[in-house]
């Protein structure tokens, strides 16, 4: 039986960084956090496919790293679990179209965030970091300005891997939201070396 | 009807609507603390996740949900509307529906594994 991990709780803590640190105790023991915890709110399914996602690229890009450069600032590594667990807080509520006026349908920016980051993440080898949406996206029609910074692999253009994640975060918002897209901002703060840790060509 | 068997009602709808894989606690966090609190003490099961009030005007639902990444939430929220009006339309006791409120709080890209379905 899994015994739940213990750790500080102190209460100034935002509960978000309590989530990140209880779903890492069980991966970081190679086991599957409990059904009971990630159906506690959407924040932990949130944050642990975040955190598997992140995990999953972030293992070779981190041996890659050690091997070609021993002394480089992982800072990169801090910030984006930090994001993680900002970003799987419900937030606004931004509303969709409904066929009645009786009913009311939204989702949450939460869940918009994780869409966002998913979508990015699903680029071959790139992270996203800090994820905005600038604009009142509770107002139907009002312009939004998405901001995502990313870490993307060594080898391809820059600009062509910042529109490969632009191309997959329009994707999903399109499909899944209502937004009224005036921009979608991609800053590449990282160059990561492949994923398979091999050097990069000359 | 009561209330609690009408949430409990909708609650099993929801989970088995296609594109759904979680139903979340809508009711507001404090109201559902003491509510289930309340259930404990008195030896009631805990409320179920579907908030369902009786508004004078009729029936108010407020529902929270994941889903998959399959079909747009959009559509979703249209399944899960047609099936709670076609429900409580069938309803023999006349019930009127006032307001239904549906959210969606996380999409599901399936990586996580393990969605309970509800």
């Amino acid at each position: 039986m899994t015994t739940p991990p213990t750790g500080p709780h102190d209460e100034r803590h935002d509960e978000s960084e309590d989530i990140i640190a209880d779903l890492s105790e069980y991966l970081d023991r190679g086991e599957s956090p409990p059904l009971e915890l990630l159906d506690r709110s959407p924040a932990h399914r949130i944050a642990l496919e975040s955190l598997l996602r992140f995990r999953s690229v972030a293992r070779g890009l981190l041996q890659a790293d050690a091997d070609a450069e021993p002394s480089r600032d992982d800072s990169w590594v801090s910030r984006i679990l930090t994001n993680i667990h900002i970003e799987a807080r419900a937030g606004r509520s931004i509303p969709l179209a409904s066929p009645t006026p009786s009913a009311e349908f939204s989702i949450t920016e939460g869940a918009v965030r994780g869409l966002i980051r998913a979508a990015g993440d699903s680029v071959p080898g790139s992270l996203i970091g800090r994820c905005r949406l600038d604009g009142d996206v509770t107002v139907p029609g009002e312009p939004i300005t998405v901001a995502v910074e990313a870490s993307v692999p060594w080898g391809e253009p820059i600009p062509a891997a910042a529109d490969h994640i632009r191309e997959g975060i329009a994707d999903a918002l399109h499909r899944h939201t209502e937004l009224t897209l005036a921009a979608i901002d991609v800053t590449v703060t990282d160059v990561n070396l492949s994923r398979d840790g091999q050097e990069p060509e000359q | 009807m009561t209330t609690p068997e009408l949430s409990e009602q909708l609650t099993g709808l929801v989970r088995s609507i296609d594109g759904v894989v979680q139903v979340y606690d809508a009711r507001p966090t404090a109201l559902a603390a003491a509510a289930d609190l309340v259930a404990t003490v008195i030896g009631q099961p805990a409320g179920e996740p579907i908030a369902v009030t009786n508004t004078g005007g009729g029936i108010s639902v407020a529902v929270s949900v994941a889903i998959s990444d399959a079909s747009p939430a959009a559509e979703v929220c249209r399944r899960i509307l047609e099936a709670i009006s076609g429900h409580l339309g069938s309803n023999a006791d006349g019930t009127t529906v006032d307001r239904v409120k549906i959210q969606v709080s996380r999409i599901s890209s399936g990586q996580a594994g393990g969605d309970a379905g509800g």
